[in-house]
This record gives C-alpha cells, sequence and structure tokens, in this order.
C-alpha cells in the first residue's frame, strides 16, 4: 500500500508541475500561425486539415509548393515546361496562381520563398501586379520581419511607375540574398541590357544559368545570353569576357 | 512446528459488472489451513474449486475479500516474505524473444541475488532441470515441456526456502512427470517446504504430507499421509468420497 | 531506494531486448527508413527547396513512428504481458508494483529514442546526400546547435506519448483500441493551443467555453515541443521555454506514469 501512496502523492506533485509550467508556457507561446479558419478552400483542404492535426504545418506548406509547382509548371496549352523544348512560363493565364500561393502562406506564412516567386511570376510574368502587391501585403503582415517582402514590393511599385533606374538599384540588392528567385535575376539581367549595361546583363544571366534550381530557368538564362552575343558586337564582347 | 503459511477465514468474492448489472461469483469461502515447516502440502480439487484462486491470494495476484494470509508470520503483501518463495505457474509464460540465461537474470535480480550469485545459480539450475545445452536458445523455440523446466528453474533460481508449485507436472512426459517428483523429494529432504496444487492425485500421494481437498471454494476436508500411505489408490477413494459426501457435483 | 532502481533497470533492459528483437519492431523500422529516403524523391519535386522537404518529412516520419513504436511496444509489452501471463513471474517476486510501471516506461522510452535515434541518422544523411542545397538550405541559422534541440523536443513529445501508450495499455482490449486512445491524444495535443486561441476570440464567455478551455488545459499541449514547426520563426523561443517545456514533459509523463501505477496497483491477475 505504500507504493500506492506514494504514486498518489506523485500524482499530486506532478498535476502541480504541470499546472505551474503550463501557465508559464502558454503565456510565452504566442499564437503565430494562422489557424484552421484562415485556411485557403481548395480541393486539397481535407490533406490541409489533416496535416495540421498531426501538427504539421510546414510539411503541409512543402507539399502545397509541390503541388503550386504542378500547376504552374504545366502549361495551360498542354504541355509541361520539360518536354525538351523551351517553354514560355508567360503563357497561359493560371488564375488560381495568387490562390495557391495564398494557401501556402497560410500554412506557414515563414515559407517566404514560394511567395516571392508566386509574386514576381505574378508582377513580371502574368502582368498582374495587383494580385502579387496582395500576396507581398499579406506577407508582411504574418511576416512583418522579413524584409525581402518590402523589397520585392518596392520593385514591383517602382516597375509600374517606369522608375527603372530605381528598379535595378534594388534588384541588385535583392539577388545578393541566396533564395532571390532566379525570375528576377533574369528581369534584372534585362533591365540592364536595356540600359546597355551589358557585362553586368552576361554575368547576371550567368549565375542564373549555373545557379537556378529549375532547368526551365537555366534554359531561360541560356536563351537570354545567346540572344545577347547576337544583339551587337559590343554585346559579345560583354559576354565574352565574362565566360570563365 | 513453526508455520510458513497461515490462511485464516479467506473468502474471495469476483465481482463483474456489464451493461449496469453486476453479478458476483465466489472463488473461496471461509478458507482456513495452515502449512508447516519442512512439509509437503498437497491442495486437491476439481476444476473451479478454488485451488488456483487461494494460490494466486497468496501470491498477491489476487487480493482477498476477507481474512487474512501470513507467509512466514507475516501478513501478505510482505517484501521480505515474497523473497523467500518461489513459484511456479500452471503453464509458465516467458519472454519469447530472450533466452534462459537473460530471464533467469532477470528473475535473479528481481529476486534480489548479487549479479555472481546469479550466474553461479543460473548454471546450477540448468542442470538440476536439464536445460544446460538451452541456455543460449531463444525460447519461441522451446516445446511445452522445456519450458515447464524452465519455470522450475527460476522458481529454484534464488534458493527459496517455501515452493509453491501450481500443477508442477503439466506437460511432462511419465520420464519428466519422475523427474519432477524427485526433484520435490530432494527439496523437502534438504529442508524446503512445499505446497502443490494438483489434479495428479498419483503424485500427491507420492509426495504430499498433508492434502487439504477443495471443492466449491470451501476447504472441507484435511487428510494426513497416515490415511492413504502403504494404500496406493486410497487418497483417490477418499477424494470421491468426501466429494460425495459434501454434495458436490462430480 | 537502491534495489527498487536495480529491479526497475533490469526489466527496463529485457524490456529493450524484447523490443528490439521482435520482427514488428524491425518492420517499423524498416519502414520508416523506406519513407526517409523516399523523402529524396519528393525533395526533387521542389527545385530550390529541396532539402526543406527531406528535413520537414523526416522530422514528421521521426514522430509519427516514434508514436506506432510507442503503441505497438506499449501494447505488445504490457497487454500481451498481461494476457500471456509472463507478467505472474515478476509480480510474484520481491518487486512492487510501481516498480514494473517504471521499469517498463523506462525501456519502452529507451526503445522509442533508439528508434528515433537510427532515423535521424538516415535523416541526416538524407539531408546532405546534396551538399551544396544543403548548404544553401543551412544559410543564416546554425543546424548543428538547432538540429539537436529538434530532436530533444521531439523526444519530450514522445516521453508524454509513451507515459499515455503505456497507460492506455494497460486496460485497452486490443492494439487498435490504445492506438485510437493514444493516437486522439496526439491530435488533440496539437490541436489544443489553437483551439484554445479559436475559443478565446470567438466564444463569448458561458459553461462550454469554461469546458472547452479547461479541456485544452488538460491535455498535453504538443505545441510546446513542436520545434520542428517552430524554430525557423524569428525570436521564437529562448533556452528558459526551452527548459521549462521539457520541465513540463516530465511532469505530464510522471502524471500518466502515476496514474498508470495507482491504477496497476489493484489490479489483479
Amino acid at each position: 500500500m505504500t507504493g500506492r501512496r506514494g504514486a498518489l502523492a506523485a500524482l499530486v506533485v506532478c498535476a502541480a508541475v504541470v499546472f505551474w509550467t503550463n501557465r508559464r508556457l502558454s503565456a510565452a507561446l504566442p499564437w503565430r500561425y494562422p489557424v484552421l479558419t484562415d485556411l485557403v478552400m481548395t480541393e486539397n483542404y481535407a490533406g490541409d486539415l489533416g496535416a495540421l492535426l498531426l501538427g504539421a504545418h510546414r510539411l503541409a506548406a512543402d507539399i502545397a509548393y509541390i503541388q503550386l509547382l504542378q500547376y504552374y509548371g504545366v502549361s495551360e496549352h498542354g504541355h509541361s515546361h520539360d518536354d525538351g523544348g523551351f517553354h514560355d512560363i508567360s503563357e497561359g493565364k493560371y488564375p488560381e496562381l495568387k490562390t495557391l500561393s495564398t494557401r501556402i502562406m497560410r500554412l506557414d506564412p515563414f515559407f517566404n520563398g514560394p511567395i516571392l516567386e508566386s509574386a514576381g511570376a505574378l508582377a513580371f510574368n502574368q502582368d498582374r501586379p495587383d494580385e502579387a502587391m496582395l500576396l507581398l501585403q499579406e506577407g508582411i503582415q504574418r511576416d512583418p520581419q522579413f524584409f525581402r517582402y518590402h523589397l520585392y514590393l518596392t520593385a514591383i511599385l517602382f516597375r509600374e511607375k517606369g522608375n527603372d533606374a530605381g528598379l535595378i538599384e534594388l534588384l541588385l540588392q535583392a539577388i545578393k540574398t541566396p533564395d532571390c528567385p532566379p525570375l528576377f535575376e533574369l528581369m534584372l539581367g534585362n533591365l540592364l541590357r536595356q540600359a546597355g549595361r551589358f557585362e553586368d546583363a552576361a554575368r547576371v544571366y550567368l549565375h542564373t544559368f549555373y545557379t537556378a534550381p529549375q532547368e526551365s530557368d537555366r534554359k531561360d538564362a541560356e536563351r537570354r545570353l545567346r540572344s545577347l552575343i547576337l544583339e551587337s558586337r559590343e554585346a559579345a564582347e560583354a559576354v565574352r569576357s565574362v565566360f570563365p | 512446528m513453526e508455520t510458513v503459511l497461515q490462511v485464516n477465514q479467506l473468502s474471495k468474492t469476483y465481482k463483474r459488472s456489464h451493461l449496469g448489472r453486476t453479478k458476483t461469483s465466489r472463488g473461496v469461502v471461509d478458507l482456513t489451513f495452515e502449512v508447516r515447516k519442512g512439509e509437503v502440502f498437497g491442495l486437491l480439487g476439481l476444476n473451479g474449486s478454488g485451488k488456483t484462486t487461494t494460490l494466486k491470494i497468496i501470491l498477491g495476484l489476487l487480493f482477498p475479500t476477507k481474512g487474512d494470509v501470513k507467509l512466514f508470520g507475516k501478513p501478505i503483501p510482505h517484501h521480505d516474505a515474497q523473497r523467500r518463495i518461489g513459484y511456479l505457474p500452471e503453464v509458465p509464460y516467458f519472454y519469447r524473444n530472450l533466452t534462459p540465461k537473460e530471464v533467469l537474470r532477470l528473475y535473479g535480480t528481481l529476486s534480489e541475488m548479487e549479479p555472481r550469485r546469479i550466474r553461479e545459480r543460473t548454471e546450477e539450475v540448468l542442470k538440476i532441470v536439464k536445460m544446460e545445452r538451452a541456455a543460449d536458445k531463444p525460447m519461441r523455440e522451446f516445446s511445452k515441456g522445456m519450458l515447464q523446466r524452465i519455470g522450475l528453474a527460476q522458481a529454484l533460481l534464488h534458493d527459496p526456502e517455501f515452493l509453491i508449485l501450481d500443477e508442477p507436472v503439466t506437460g511432462l512426459d511419465p520420464l519428466g512427470i519422475r523427474q519432477s517428483r524427485e526433484l520435490v523429494l530432494e527439496l523437502n529432504r534438504a529442508g524446503k517446504t512445499v505446497l502443490f496444487s494438483s489434479h495428479s492425485i498419483s503424485e500427491l500421494e507420492k509426495l504430499a504430507h498433508r492434502v487439504g481437498i477443495l471443492s466449491e471454494g470451501r476447504l472441507i476436508r484435511l487428510l494426513d499421509e497416515s490415511e492413504w500411505r502403504d494404500r496406493p489408490g486410497h487418497l483417490e477413494e477418499l477424494f470421491i468420497e468426501t466429494l460425495e459426501q459434501s454434495g458436490a457435483t462430480l | 531506494m537502491i534495489q527498487p532502481a536495480i529491479q526497475a533497470l533490469a526489466i527496463a533492459r529485457t524490456t529493450v531486448i524484447e523490443q528490439i528483437r521482435n520482427r514488428l519492431y524491425l518492420v517499423i523500422l524498416f519502414f520508416g527508413g523506406g519513407i526517409l529516403l523516399a523523402s529524396l524523391l519528393l525533395g526533387a519535386l521542389a527545385p530550390g527547396h529541396k532539402v526543406r522537404v527531406i528535413f520537414d518529412l523526416g522530422l514528421v516520419t521521426l514522430e509519427i513512428f516514434g508514436l506506432v513504436t510507442a503503441v505497438f511496444g506499449a501494447v505488445s509489452l504490457v497487454l500481451d504481458e498481461t494476457e500471456s501471463k509472463t507478467i505472474y513471474l515478476i509480480l510474484t517476486r520481491p518487486v512492487s508494483r510501481a516498480t514494473y510501471i517504471i521499469g517498463r516506461f523506462l525501456g519502452l522510452v529507451t526503445a522509442v529514442l533508439f528508434t528515433m535515434a537510427a532515423m535521424s541518422v538516415l535523416h541526416f544523411i538524407a539531408m546532405v546526400y546534396d551538399y551544396q542545397w544543403f548548404k544553401e538550405f543551412t544559410y543564416g541559422w546554425s543546424f548543428h546547435s538547432v538540429y539537436p534541440l529538434l530532436l530533444v523536443m521531439a523526444g519530450g513529445k514522445m516521453l508524454i506519448t509513451a507515459a499515455i501508450a503505456l497507460f492506455f495499455s494497460l486496460f485497452a482490449s486490443s492494439q487498435v483500441s490504445a492506438l485510437v486512445f493514444t493516437g486522439s491524444f496526439w491530435i488533440a495535443g496539437h490541436f489544443g493551443s489553437e483551439l484554445r486561441f479559436l475559443i478565446d476570440r470567438t466564444v463569448e464567455g458561458g459553461v462550454a467555453k469554461s469546458i472547452v478551455l479547461a479541456a485544452a488545459s488538460i491535455l498535453p499541449n504538443f505545441q510546446y515541443f513542436n520545434f520542428r514547426d517552430t524554430y525557423a520563426i524569428p525570436h521564437f523561443a529562448g533556452f528558459e521555454f526551452i527548459g521549462t517545456a521539457l520541465f513540463y514533459g516530465l511532469g505530464y509523463a510522471g502524471f500518466f506514469l502515476a496514474l498508470s501505477t495507482v491504477w496497476f496497483s489493484r489490479k489483479e491477475f
């Protein structure tokens, strides 16, 4: 019976420990993720819900990202990026692009990379800057410390206002970070080329060619390098000078 | 004479609840008997007579509804008293993926033996039960008889003063039964007290000094060996006669 | 105190050996390892964030398989032992029921943590397989400080889960029911914080709200340990939070262990 009494005493002590530590922890744990009611209603809603019930916000966001890539990676004309030939991702309307990107943000607001990529695609490929800005504004609201949202929002505004010089300076800052989407690098390359800064443009295209994770972006960079060579002798010289 | 086990007015009632209704059944009723030091005491009865219930209460696996049990003069459960008993269940079950050596090491530690003593006694008891060669084999490969032998080995491991054996010859072949009987006799000659329950009247006849006959949870007769010694088969007659007199259903 | 500790450790040791030699345990380990390697394929579908996918899927896999090991271990060790009467030869020795429960728990936790450690090795290999991408993924934060901490916090979650699994295995009638009960606590434990947040903000007082808030407080809060989801949140938690969380985990596991002992002390066989 001594064991039973000891167990009862331990029960009381442990309950007290749990009560006390729970109070401290719950006060220190601000709810940082969007709640269940904020989840975006897509055909994958049940899966998202299931993942959240298992406490897997990040994994749910990862899967949502993969699905976004599959959506955006398939041309609405019926062929994909990797069908052997170059495919211009500005083709097609992709009406769900913002919705699917928002889905990722509502699952994990700190998964910033896809939001930047989608904002860039919306603003510069799909010519839907309003949607891009809404996406970035929500990103700022949910993760205000991630400064690149502010940076890219400013870049879109510069572009809208035709302030290419300001945009070039902003993008030169942005590409220094390793998670800068290739889309922004290519856009910077184009702006530099338009401004006659062929060597800088060639360097940027070359960087994208060597480092972009997606083959379509690397092929895009290669295409732009070739087109730069053909533009003028000066441009060709500039390209040759930066090749290792 | 010193008493090793004292059972006094022991009763056990089982209660089973199902869908709000409670059913009660009696395990044992007002059981009183004692086991003296150095004797072999047998519990005899039909299936469901309360033999196993009695043993389980003594061992602390069941709790009495009424009455008390004392082991070595101490009311159960008592730590020191438990250290001095060895138990062989009717069908010993072991960890299938462990070897006899590993299992005996565990039981020896639980019986508060020193590690060196565990090693020594492991070798000794495995020799006694003739299982030395299988010492390092996983027990999922063992037959019923082999498991019974290991069961006996673990009961003897810590050299207990009081052995409680529940149907010790179950699963043994005739040679095994004889070896088991000789072992019990040898242990008793060495001073060990034995309590065992059995259906095997012939074994009780050969081994026991006293036999308690249980029927429907009650001790209905206590027999001394003088009543059947030198009259082979007479214990069985006494058993049947006792049951008939008590009105038990045969 | 020393003798019960020696006995508990002997029971724990036997538990670990039994677990590791159990074929079901090897199957669980095999499947978990398979999923970790499959994460390499899933990672390939997310260029630019390959290692993140492997990282996240691997950590969830680690925990899920830890949960499965805990439940099946608790059931096979306690439920089966009770039904097969192996327990007779332990409880008829001078071993207290509390010592038995603590020994079983220690063995179970050791086996679960061993599973997680083995899988974390595979997980690490999968992550560094493409070292260039691993370097990019870990840019700006210290993987070598954070990863062990993630494993420790996952271990804290498992400590609570193993204690709950052990408790349910004492009176569950089957492996399935034990898994259902423990799994329900797992889900509720991850969902509790969110539920409390939602109720607090959407419901105006009343008995129902009080009941829900009380229930959310009583259930284990696994969000305290969910560092695999929250480590990247800026300024999320410091060492004081982590220490308090581990203390919470010990208290919660201790509570269920004590509850198991109280229940088990009156159990008849």
